[in-house]
């Protein structure tokens, strides 16, 4: 039996979050993803800036994608109300970015830089990657949350980077993996190596997407167990 | 009559409708001078005026939307857009009217004006959106106008938590006092009258700072 297709979704471009502390390199990552994918998929990208456009221009500096292809959203004090608890204005964003660019293959949407609860809501992306960075410190991953415990790829950048601040990856990927079970931890350096791993991963959930057999791992918080005592 | 349960929800900023990315005019009103003292008179100004102004296009979209009258609510597009001069106050309007209708869709998906007004009108004012959610939600027209004027006030007080060292209970405080106000002002902006006769109060400097806001490199609100 083919696998059914989401009326919703079918024709659009297939949309990813990307979320993570300030600074972990959320704005390089999708450079890079854009930087490898550019050639053979139509991307668009929408930026939540937390306090100027910033994100979106260094974005276009890059040269990596047409500037129309680059909205900026204004979130107003409040990137992780606009990814998840009220969508609007990201979904007008994206909306307005297929119906002036479409068709595209994938828009990616760049969280404001938050705390580890911030992730995206399911009526916004299709999926969601979460970014930390080996100099925000080793124990993140293990404090959980749910960019950690949820996404669909947890990225581990600048892993160049460990020995010089005391970080050890290998503590890392324990923490992570012990949230996450087997959903998909991927320790990189983006100025060293680039994006190719992520960026072939975002290829597979493209083909899912398409074909109707896209899952994502967010299925919200553990629902509390009842005790019979 | 007790305010019903749609009101509540019209008027609860959980509701996902987009306003939370807004100050009404203050982040701009503060790089021009203001100080967190001065925001009530800022809250009270924009209630007297664009507040009075809006609060009559929902009551009149309420009318309209009751009636099935689509050409009436275009005619109310045409009404907020002569009353709005600022082009990116205008454009500000049509984002949060789209996001409003988008959730109203999914709160009252019976009602059959909601989308043809949402199919048709390329312009969606906020004011106007309002007033087919109000009406969708079995809102009277003194209800909507009350929710307009609540929002508009409460918009500002809530930006002014964030961009000022203003304590929340007080800015909350601001909207108690502000209450008898409020409510003469909602039965003020829900007289039934013609289109033309609506009210226009304006407040220019706002427009004229929504100006220069839309071009301010660091800003954390769209307006």
């Amino acid at each position: 039996m083919p696998p059914e297709v989401d009326p919703a979704t079918s024709g659009r471009a297939l949309r990813v979050g990307i979320g993570g502390p300030v600074g972990s390199g959320k704005s390089s990552l999708i450079a890079e993803v854009c930087r490898v994918l550019a050639d053979r998929l139509r991307i668009g990208v929408v930026t939540n800036d937390i306090y100027t456009t910033e994100d979106a221009e260094l974005l276009r500096s890059t040269g990596v994608l047409s500037p129309e292809r680059i909205v900026a959203v204004q979130t107003g004090c409040c990137p992780h109300t606009a990814i998840r608890d009220d969508v609007t204005h990201n979904l007008e964003a994206v909306e307005g970015l297929e119906a002036a660019e479409g068709p595209l293959d994938v828009v990616l949407v760049e969280s404001g830089g938050d705390n580890l609860t911030a992730v995206f809501g399911p009526a916004l992306a299709d999926v969601q990657v979460f970014v930390l960075d080996c100099a925000g410190g080793d124990d993140v991953p293990r404090k959980g949350g749910p960019g950690i415990t949820r996404s669909d790829l947890l990225v581990i950048n600048k892993t160049d980077l460990a020995p010089l601040v005391g970080a050890d990856v290998e503590v890392m990927l324990d923490g992570a993996r012990g949230h996450r079970g087997a959903l998909p931890v991927l320790p990189i350096s983006l100025r060293q190596e680039g994006a190719r791993d992520v960026a072939h991963w975002l290829e597979h959930r493209l083909a899912d997407f398409r074909a109707g057999r896209l899952q994502t791992s967010d299925v919200g918080p553990p629902v509390a167990h009842e005790h019979t005592h | 009559m007790a305010l019903p349960l749609s009101a509540l929800l019209l008027a609860d900023a959980r509701t996902p409708t987009g306003g939370y990315a807004h100050s009404g005019g203050l982040e701009a009103a503060i790089a021009g001078g203001l100080t967190a003292e001065n925001v009530p008179a800022l809250v009270r100004g924009r209630l007297h005026t664009v507040g009075l102004t809006e609060a009559a296009l929902a009551a009149a979209a309420v009318r309209a939307a009751r009636g099935g009258d689509l050409d009436a609510l275009l005619g109310l597009d045409g009404e907020a857009a002569a009353r709005c001069p600022s082009p990116a106050l205008r454009r500000a309007a049509s984002s949060l009217g789209r996001s409003l209708l988008r959730t109203a869709a999914v709160l009252w998906p019976q009602d059959p004006v909601l989308p043809a007004y949402r199919a048709a009108s390329t312009a969606t004012p906020r004011p106007v959106a309002l007033g087919v959610a109000a009406g969708a939600g079995g809102l009277s027209p003194v209800d909507a106008a009350l929710v307009a004027l609540h929002e508009d006030a409460a918009t500002v007080a809530a930006a002014a938590v964030k961009l000022l060292p203003v304590d929340a209970a007080a800015a909350s405080g601001w909207l108690a006092a502000l209450a008898p106000e409020v409510e003469r002002l909602a039965a003020e902006a829900a007289e039934p009258c013609q289109p033309g006769e609506l009210p226009s109060a304006a407040a220019p400097l706002l427009d004229l700072r929504s100006l220069d806001h839309e071009r301010h490199a660091a800003r954390l609100f769209a307006t």
